[in-house]
């Protein structure tokens, strides 16, 4: 799972830049998403899986 | 005769892995731990051994409300342990730019605290739930 920045500066990554649960192992994830310092990053479904 | 003084204005706070630096204006940790007494008979004075660490860390807080900043990060972690990194340069973890790591418990927040004309604040002794763990490399 990967994960992106919103807010301030989070496992040494800042804003728009993108976290592993590597770079994460220590965190409570949870926590960092329900404070709105991350979001967790869904890959979008390609187009021809989309229209499935 | 070699002298070697330190200014607190670059202690590096990283708490659940958010920086937190720049809304700290004082923090202390406190290494300990608990004294055991094994005094007995024929003892000329108290005897105590090396119990479990027992170390604090207390850090005073600028309140801040956004994302990613002191309420938010602290106020999503109330209840639960999480990892606390500090440093006392922001340079890299060095023998002469130790890493104090350890895990704390969330377990008291003040997060509204003052009165006209103050600036919010909150000072806050955490309890560690690890013992404090020292990186130089």
């Amino acid at each position: 799972m990967a994960y992106e920045v919103l807010a301030g500066i989070v496992g040494g990554k800042e804003v728009g830049e993108t976290l592993t649960d590597e770079d994460l192992a220590t965190a409570n994830i949870d926590a960092l998403i329900a404070s709105g310092s991350i979001k967790p990053i869904t890959a979008k479904p390609k187009k021809d899986e989309a229209a499935e | 005769m070699a002298t070697t003084t330190v200014l607190s204005n670059t202690v590096s706070v990283v708490i659940n892995s958010v920086d937190l630096s720049d809304q700290v204006t004082n923090a202390t940790i406190n290494q300990q731990f608990d004294e055991l007494e094994t005094t007995s008979m024929g003892s000329t004075s108290r005897v105590f051994v090396k119990g479990l660490e027992s170390s604090t860390i207390t850090l005073d807080f600028l309140n801040s409300y956004v994302a990613s900043e002191v309420y938010a990060t602290l106020q999503a972690a109330y209840g639960t342990s999480v990892t606390c990194v500090m440093k006392p340069t922001t340079a890299a973890v060095s023998a002469t730019n130790p890493s104090f790591t350890a895990s704390i418990l969330i377990n008291n927040l003040t997060p509204i605290n003052g009165g006209p004309g103050d600036l919010q604040t909150q000072s806050i002794t955490f309890t560690c739930t690890s013992t404090v763990a020292i990186a130089t490399s």
